[in-house]
This record gives structure tokens, C-alpha cells and sequence, in this order.
């Protein structure tokens, strides 16, 4: 992870927005994107571990993206949306404020992470890319879901 | 050869479990009821099994192993041998031999078995038999000297009990042939391309008898090749060629169909000199019957590949209740679409098919509990004779069918109980003798169904447990300080055995005595959801009772409310609903606790944990408390609301969430929505009881109390009761549709997982006044005889335990229900319920008409 990965980053990407905060994951990652479902609550260690959704007959696990990075909770709407990714052969939803697009992202559009990022730790991205002149941060969603072992390593 | 030989290993394996199996019970039996033919038969002819396939396994030491205990038992069948320990205790040591040489094939390494010393001893025990004169094999030889290169076949001669069974063939009108056939001179394996004819005739029919016989045949040397079958069969003469043609190998075979006129020619002869000489050669007859008992069809699958089934049959479940949701919702949005009439129907049609493959499956992965269970008896033998002790053991209950997974979980807790009966509980027999008990203990092993659990009893007859012992142990230990024990009762003191360290045993045997074994055992038993009681009076014997849930994957369970929040109870744990008023709480040592009949129950309230509103339980005057178990521990979970009991699937909450504390998993409900389970082991282990509170409530199932579990609920004021053994689920009112010319009082049908059931309004049955419905309408649905009722109540209130024998006899009371229906009434401290004898309110025969008359309804509809 310490360096670019070029063929992960190549292609397609869905684009997120987070806290206003524009976010990417390789479609490659992506399972599926659904609508926000009632959540049920599984108190945990881990707040950012929002609870469970039952989709099609399987229990996933949902991680509340602005829990994960201390953001101001904001109640769900329209456009809450839950991205389905596969880690470890399970599902595991990402609740996201709004999906904006599927885009072509090119490896030469690639910028590694920059300073200017507060408000969501920046050791979460992958690298940066221009997207109609807006910057998308690539998560590294490695990171994005398991942080505490991810800052002891 | 050898690559052909690996596909069959597990075959092969398989067999040899088989076999040892039937060794292992029957040379018990022999033990036990002494000599007896058929039982020798079985042994001598699972050896030859065994014998036989592990030749063709190219299993050299092994097939001379078993082939030694063939002859052991040729010696004993021939009336050359008795049976005395000596044989039984070296046929043992010679099946755990076999048993080694299986794990060493899985292995690979066979030639690290040594039978050297066994094959001596075996030899030396067949060698002590008198010398008998051996029988048919002389004959055979003699033949096989005039055999040069024309087939010569044996002699055809059939003694008193073939000819019967030749002429019983003829009445029932099958063909009785006399197959020759004769082998290629010098093909490879003769013997075990008889072998092959042999299987390959018993398809198609059965095998009467053979010349030469069977074991001249499996001796590679001395048969020659040439062979006569007399087989009874259905099939046609070219039918019977082309099975033996199938062959390779074959040189000549030639069909000559007995009849009654030339039956005799096949009889006379020296018939009266040989047969006569040589009764031991008949085929016995057992083996035909046991031929065809082992046709049983069966396909070995892969349990992964069940338990993926069954997980897709679990998704199916869920998927139907939300067809059905989403179809309820599209007729109230447009009453007036036919389409959607089809809609449902074709909904019922699935539901009906869903739930049918659903058992199906389920009964797949549920086997008889016989195959642990047939591992004791031998164990029980071993260890009785180890601890010089005498016992009868007996086992009830073996077809009791249980989940696979459990099968292979109870075993260790069982096997620890088994010993501990034999070690501690049984006496030696000179002791019981001089306690006026017969010196053979009991030791009885059962296993039952009991309200969609399973209940498996250990009891012995011995010594029972030493309390005194037990609290002196605890306190050497520091377990338990002496104060504390003095407040203990009796059971409290008994529970203690479950923990480590703790023995009442004055010495470690080989068998048990070191205190952990019990603690094992618990953590078993916990583990597996399940409960555990002990009964035991002193001289007279003990009993523990393990009740288990009948399966892993799917259970029962109590659905509640914490706050606005749903869980699910595993029904297994669940003792007792009761609802505890302000006075009956108090809090000892910092612990809430609240005071059911006279004894100390700690309460748990898990809001907190769970994030949930604590509004509506500190408004309410009074708790609603579910008491939990696990094995011996009992705690009060308080709840806001019961919802009722339903079968749900487990799922795991997966990898990622990991396991959150007092969770268990989770499961869909009908209408989708999530509902967490409650780990209770958790809960009760750390919330419950501290050691320092004393409790000695057991609301486990007591021999001396009949308890039985009721179902109360509501109509109008009074309160009545079904005992809930009848109660297959409780569910909120559906739409229910109305039957044409429908008797008595039933108002309509419904759709119940799919299944049409028709619905009884109880109030209408009864003869008390029709209401309308109200939110807090229930319709519980009864189970009688296999037949699915609804029955219509105002409301449900809760399911509790009553002692049978507290009941009292309906007369007393002034009920607005006739008498008839009355079982009996029950009083609680403040109210009366009228438990309803559910078998006269619902006749069977007007169910089962009803029931019909719905089916012929809907397939009228198709």
C-alpha cells in the first residue's frame, strides 16, 4: 500500500461524497450500491459499526463513514446511500451521504495524497485525482475499516 | 491396481465401520447371553465380511487378522470351542486392533500395526479346540484331483433345509436355478471374482445356497474355480447370464432350472451320508435376511454441502414471509386486482413447498442418536471390569433423532457422566450386597423428545452424591468459604460439582476422580445452549438430565422487547415468564434481585447495554422478568414486552462485526427487519448469580413435580391456559378469509407459513359473547395430531410453569365454560387460570375433515 498500486487504481470508479468531501472506490471494490434500509443497532466496541441490514437473507455489518471520521452525525435522507463492498468474502455496507457518478479515472489523473486535508484523516486515501474540478479522494478501504490495526502496523 | 484400489478406500472404510460395529454388539451380546448361534453367525460372518474386503483391499496383515478371528469363531460355531472371557476380552483387543489398522490406512502407515502376537494368541486359541475333523474342505479336494483341464463342477447336493427352502420357492412360484459356472484356469483373484458373482446374483435374487461352500470359495488356494449357485429369482434365464457375463474372467456359465421333477436329483444321492456329517457347511439362513435388510438406499453426501442446502433453504424462508408481506401490502393498496389473487395463490403454493423442503431438510441432517450411543455399551463393559464392578447397562431411546452436529457434541459430556456412574456412582459388589441392593448395578442411558427438545438421562442405582463430601471439597478448594456454605441448599451444594477442582472422590482412578471431568462437561453443555439438573439421593442413586435444542441452526425462541428494540430468547433458556411487583424486589450486596416464591432470583436489565428506552418498564408498576437458564444457573432478564415464540434461523453476524458481548447472531424476521438473539450463556455467566448471593432455585424439569409448560392467555376477564406442548406458534391476527358452510365456529382460514389452516374463534367455541378484533387479538396456533388449528383469543399474556400435581379439579369454580373443557384450574397468588383440555374443544375428526375440505378448496383453485 505504501506505493501506488497502478492496476488496482486503473478504470472505473464510484464517486461518493462524504461531508461534502468527494470520495472514490474502484468499481472493482464495489459489490453493489442500495437504498439506506432500517438499520438494526449492535452495540460494539466499535461505534463507527453502525449495526445491521438484512439484505437478500444475509446479515451485513454497516459502517456509518462520517462515525469513522468523527463528522457531525446528519439524519438519513433521499440520498443516503449504503455501498456494499466484499472484505474477507462477507459484505460490509458503507453508509455515504449521496453517490454521485461512475467515472473513468486515468492512472496519470493520480496524485499522491496531499497536506491539505482536515477533515477526514488523510491516511485513509489512497492518492487524488481532478475530476470536473473537483478533487476525489481514492479511499484505502483497508484503512477505512480497520483503523486501529491499521496505525499499530 | 493399486490407483483402481484408492477409489474404493472409503468404501472400503465405511464396510470395515460397519462391520466392527456388528462385532463389537454382538460379541456383548455373546458376553451377555452366552453362547447362541444367531449371534455367533453374526460374529463369524462380520469377521468373514471384513476378512473378505480387506483381501480385495490388498490389506495383507489385516485380512489374516480377521481371518484368524474367523477361525475362532468357525472353531465356536462347530461346537469345537467354548466362549469364555478369555475369547471375548482377545475378540476385543482384536477389533481395537482393526481399529487401528483404519486410523494407520488414513494414515498411511498399515505397516506399523503389529498383530503378531495377537495372530499367536488366536491361533493358540483356535488350536485348543478339539481338533475337529475338517468338514467340507476334504471333500472338495478330493474333486479337485480327478478337476485336470475339463470343467468339473461340485457335486450338487442340498441338505433337508435348502430342499425346504427350494420347495417353499416353487410354491410362491419363482424360478429356482442352479447357475455353473466356471472361471479362466488361470485368472488372477478367483475368489474375489466369486465374491463378484456372488454380489452380482444376490441383485437379482437370492442365493440359496453355493457349491463349494462360501468359505472353501474364499480360500484362494483350495478353490479351483468351478462353482454352482442355486439362486431363487424373478429374472429370466438371459437376464441371470448377462449379470454373470458382466464379469470378466468367465469361462463357461450354464443355467439348469430346478423343478419339482428333477428337484430330487439334486437331493439324492449321498444325501443322507454327507449332509449328515457336515450341518455346519448349510448356508445358515440368517445372512439372506441380513442381505436384504442392508439394501437399504442410501447416498453418502458431504455435510458441507447439507449445510449449504439448508442455509439456501433458511434464505428461502425469509424470502417467502417478505413475498407474502409485499402481497399483503399490494391487495391493500389495490383491493380490487384479481391479479393479485393469483399472486397469492401462487404465494401459498410456494409457502407450501418451502416449508415442506425446509423440514426435508432438516431431517436430513437429523440422525438417531443410536450411532453414540451404540460406542457405550462396550465402554460401559471396559470400565465395569476395570473398576471391578458389575453393571446392567441399558439404553432407551436410541432411534431418538437428533441433529448431526449435536450427535457428534454430546458425546464427551456423556461419555464423563458414564464414568462418574461407574466410578463413583455404582458399587463394588460386595458393597451393595451388604447394603441390601441385588451386586449388579443399573446404569440406564436414555434419550427422549420433549417439546422440541431433547432430554437425555444418565441414572444409576449406586451410591449417590455425598453432599457433606462435596461442600468439604468446595471448601478445601476455596471455592466456597465455610460461611457461605452454610447458606447453601442441598442443590446449590450439588451444583458445585460442576466446578473445577471439586471431587467427592477419595481417590484418582484411571476412570475419574480428578474434578475436571464434570467441569467439562458443563462447559459442553453451555456451549451447546443446553441445560443441566442433577437428582440425587444418598444410597440410592443418581440422575442427570441434559436438555438440549433439537438443532443448531434453527430454533425456537421468545421474541421481546427492550425498550423499542426486538430480541430473541433461544427458547431453550427460557425457565419461566413472571411478572414481579415493586415489593418482591429488593437489592442484596448491590445486586437486584427479586423474591419468587420465597427464593432469590438476580435481575439483569440489559436497556442500558442495549441502548434501548427505559421509559415503559420504570413507568410500569410491575416487572415483567424472563427467567434464563444455563446448565445449572438461573437469572431474571426484565423486558418490556413478550411478542411471542417463533422458530428463527441463526445467522452469523460475520466476520468483520466479530461478537459483540451478550450477542449470539441474529436473524430476519418476517417482515424483514433484523433481530438480534441474546447469548444467554454470556448473560448468565456475567451478569448472574455472584457466588456470594445465595440461591438455590433449580427450575429445572423435577422427577417429583410434573411440571408442565402453559400458555395463558385471555378472554374477557378470565384467564385460561393450553399447555404449550400443543403450541406450535403464536401470531398476530392475518387476514383471514371466510369458508363457505364452515362448522362450529370457525370463522375463515388463513395462511400460516404457508400452509392453509383454518381459524376457530375460542370465544364462539366456548359460548361466551363474539368481540371484535383488537390490536391485542392473538391467534395461537395448536398442533393437534399433526393438524394445524388457529384459535382466535383476545390475548396472549404469557407461557408458565405449573406442577401438574397442584392442579385442581375443575368443580370448584364457577367458569363461564361449560365443564367439559375444563382440565383443571390453577391458583397463583392472585388469580385463577382455567387450563382447557384443548383434545374436546377440538375434535379430531371435524379438524381433519376441515383440514381436507381446505386442501380440496385450493386444489380446486389450481
Amino acid at each position: 500500500m505504501k506505493e501506488f498500486d497502478k492496476d488496482q487504481l486503473f478504470g472505473q470508479y464510484v464517486v461518493f461524497a462524504i461531508e461534502k468531501q468527494l470520495c472514490a472506490l474502484s468499481i472493482k471494490e464495489v459489490v453493489e450500491i442500495i437504498r439506506i434500509q432500517p438499520i438494526t443497532e449492535v452495540v460494539n466496541d466499535r461505534d463507527y459499526i453502525n449495526g445491521v441490514i438484512n439484505l437478500r437473507g444475509s446479515i451485513i455489518p454497516v459502517v456509518q463513514l462520517r462515525m469513522r471520521y468523527k463528522l457531525p452525525i446528519v439524519p438519513f435522507n433521499k440520498k443516503t446511500r449504503i455501498i456494499i463492498i466484499r472484505n474477507e468474502d462477507e459484505g460490509i455496507g458503507l453508509i455515504v451521504d449521496e453517490v454521485l457518478m461512475v467515472t473513468h479515472i486515468e492512472d496519470e489523473q493520480l496524485e499522491p495524497p496531499l497536506e491539505m486535508f482536515n477533515t477526514i484523516e488523510k491516511d485513509c486515501f489512497k492518492g487524488f485525482a481532478k475530476v470536473n474540478d473537483q478533487l476525489v479522494g481514492i479511499l484505502n478501504l483497508q484503512k477505512v475499516l480497520y483503523p486501529e490495526e491499521v496505525k499499530e502496523g | 491396481m493399486e490407483m483402481d484400489m484408492s477409489v474404493y478406500l472409503g468404501a472400503f472404510l465405511d464396510e470395515v465401520d460397519e462391520q466392527l460395529q456388528i462385532l463389537e454388539e454382538e460379541v456383548l451380546v455373546l458376553e451377555q447371553d452366552g453362547e447362541n448361534q444367531e449371534t455367533i453367525q453374526k460374529i463369524f460372518r462380520a469377521a468373514h465380511t471384513l476378512k473378505g474386503s480387506s483381501a480385495a483391499m490388498g490389506m495383507t496383515t489385516m485380512k489374516e487378522l480377521t481371518h484368524k478371528v474367523e477361525n475362532v469363531f468357525d472353531a465356536i460355531r462347530n461346537q469345537q470351542l467354548k466362549v469364555n472371557t478369555q475369547i471375548i476380552n482377545l475378540i476385543f483387543d482384536s477389533i481395537d486392533t482393526i481399529k487401528l489398522f483404519k486410523e494407520a490406512i488414513l494414515e498411511g502407515t498399515v505397516d506399523s500395526v503389529d498383530v503378531s502376537q495377537l495372530i499367536e494368541k488366536l491361533e493358540a486359541c483356535k488350536n485348543s479346540a478339539t481338533a475337529g475333523e475338517p468338514t467340507a474342505k476334504t471333500d472338495v479336494k478330493q474333486e479337485e484331483k480327478t478337476s485336470s483341464d475339463e470343467i468339473i463342477f461340485p457335486e450338487v447336493i442340498f441338505d433337508e433345509y435348502q430342499k425346504d427352502m427350494v420347495e417353499k420357492a416353487f410354491e410362491m412360484k419363482m424360478n429356482v436355478i442352479a447357475v455353473y459356472v466356471a472361471l479362466n484356469p488361470n485368472a488372477m483373484l478367483k475368489s474375489v471374482r466369486a465374491f463378484l458373482i456372488n454380489n452380482n446374483l444376490k441383485e437379482i435374487g437370492e442365493i440359496l445356497a453355493s457349491f463349494p461352500s462360501t468359505e472353501v470359495i474364499e480360500d484362494e488356494e483350495k478353490f479351483e474355480g468351478s462353482l454352482v449357485y442355486i439362486v431363487v429369482t424373478d429374472s429370466k434365464n438371459h437376464e441371470v447370464l448377462s449379470t454373470i457375463n458382466s464379469i470378466s474372467d468367465i469361462k463357461s456359465v450354464h443355467l439348469s432350472e430346478i423343478k419339482p421333477e428333477n428337484l430330487e436329483s439334486f437331493t439324492k444321492g449321498k444325501k443322507v451320508g454327507i449332509v449328515e456329517q457336515k450341518p455346519p457347511q448349510a448356508p445358515p439362513p440368517a445372512p439372506k435376511k441380513d442381505a436384504k435388510l442392508k439394501v437399504q438406499q442410501t447416498v453418502r453426501v458431504d455435510v458441507e454441502r447439507l449445510e449449504y442446502l439448508l442455509n439456501l433453504v433458511g434464505e428461502l424462508v425469509i424470502s417467502q414471509t417478505r413475498l407474502k408481506d409485499v402481497g399483503n401490502r399490494l391487495s391493500e393498496r389495490y383491493p380490487n386486482e384479481s391479479i393479485i389473487e393469483d399472486f397469492h395463490e401462487v404465494d401459498n403454493q410456494l409457502g407450501q413447498i418451502v416449508s415442506e423442503l425446509h423440514e426435508g431438510m432438516m431431517k436430513t441432517r437429523m440422525l438417531p442418536i443410536e450411532q453414540l450411543f451404540n460406542r457405550f455399551p462396550r465402554m460401559v463393559r471396559d470400565l465395569a471390569q476395570t473398576a471391578g464392578k458389575e453393571v446392567n447397562f441399558i439404553i432407551e431411546g436410541k432411534e431418538t433423532e437428533l441433529d448431526r452436529n449435536l450427535i457428534d457434541e454430546i458425546g464427551d459430556p456423556i461419555i464423563h457422566l458414564l464414568r462418574n456412574a461407574l466410578d463413583h456412582g455404582i458399587e463394588s459388589p460386595a458393597e451393595r450386597e451388604k447394603k441390601g441392593k441385588s451386586p449388579q448395578g443399573t446404569v440406564i442411558l436414555k434419550a427422549a423428545h420433549k417439546e422440541n427438545h431433547i432430554v437425555i438421562t444418565i441414572s444409576d442405582d449406586g451410591n449417590g452424591i455425598d453432599t457433606e463430601k462435596l461442600k468439604q471439597s468446595a471448601i478445601k478448594k476455596q471455592q466456597i468459604t465455610p460461611a457461605e456454605a452454610e447458606r447453601m441448599s442441598e442443590k446449590d451444594i450439588l451444583f458445585l460439582i460442576f466446578k473445577s477442582g471439586v471431587s467427592t472422590a477419595a481417590k484418582v482412578t484411571e476412570i475419574s476422580g480428578r474434578g475436571v471431568g464434570m467441569d467439562i462437561v458443563r462447559t459442553h453443555i453451555e456451549k451447546l445452549n443446553g441445560l443441566i439438573d442433577i437428582e440425587t439421593k444418598q444410597g440410592e442413586g443418581t440422575t442427570f438430565t441434559i436438555k438440549l435444542p433439537l438443532t443448531l441452526a434453527i430454533i425456537r425462541s421468545l421474541l421481546v422487547k427492550l425498550g423499542d428494540k426486538q430480541f430473541a430468547v433461544p427458547l431453550v433458556n427460557v425457565q419461566e415468564i413472571i411478572r414481579l411487583g415493586k415489593h418482591e424486589i429488593k437489592t442484596i450486596q448491590n445486586q437486584e434481585v427479586g423474591i419468587v416464591r420465597d427464593q432469590v432470583l438476580p435481575l439483569v436489565r440489559l436497556h442500558k447495554r442495549f441502548n434501548a428506552s427505559e421509559d415503559q418498564i420504570n413507568k410500569s408498576k410491575r416487572l415483567l422478568v424472563v427467567i434464563v437458564g444455563l446448565a445449572e444457573k438461573r437469572i431474571g432478564l426484565v423486558i418490556d414486552q413478550t411478542l411471542g415464540n417463533q422458530e428463527i434461523v441463526i445467522k452469523p453476524l460475520g466476520k468483520y462485526m466479530g461478537s459483540p458481548k451478550y450477542i449470539a447472531g441474529a436473524t430476519i424476521m418476517g417482515d424483514g427487519k433484523v433481530a438480534l438473539i441474546l447469548d444467554v450463556a454470556s448473560i448468565v455467566l456475567e451478569e448472574g448469580v455472584k457466588d456470594s448471593i445465595p440461591y438455590n432455585q433449580s427450575l429445572a424439569t423435577n422427577q417429583h413435580e410434573k411440571v408442565i409448560g402453559v400458555t395463558s392467555f385471555y378472554l374477557g376477564e378470565e384467564e385460561y391456559g393450553i399447555e404449550i406442548d400443543k403450541v406450535k406458534d403464536i401470531i398476530t391476527v392475518p387476514s383471514i378469509s371466510p369458508i363457505i358452510n364452515s362448522p362450529y365456529s370457525i370463522i375463515g382460514m388463513s395462511n400460516f407459513r404457508g400452509k392453509l389452516i383454518s381459524v376457530m374463534d375460542l370465544r364462539k367455541r366456548l359460548g361466551l359473547p363474539i368481540q371484535p378484533l383488537t390490536r391485542k387479538s392473538r391467534i395461537i396456533i395448536v398442533e393437534i395430531n399433526n393438524e394445524l388449528l388457529g384459535l382466535l383469543v383476545d390475548r396472549v399474556t404469557q407461557v408458565l410453569k405449573v406442577d401438574e400435581n397442584k392442579m385442581e379439579e375443575a368443580p370448584n369454580y364457577e367458569s363461564l365454560v361449560e365443564q367439559e373443557y375444563i382440565q383443571g384450574m390453577y391458583h397463583f397468588d392472585d388469580r385463577l387460570m382455567i387450563l382447557l383440555n384443548i383434545n374436546r374443544i377440538i375434535e379430531i375428526d371435524t379438524l381433519l375433515q376441515l383440514n381436507q375440505k381446505i386442501n380440496s378448496e385450493q386444489e380446486a383453485v389450481r
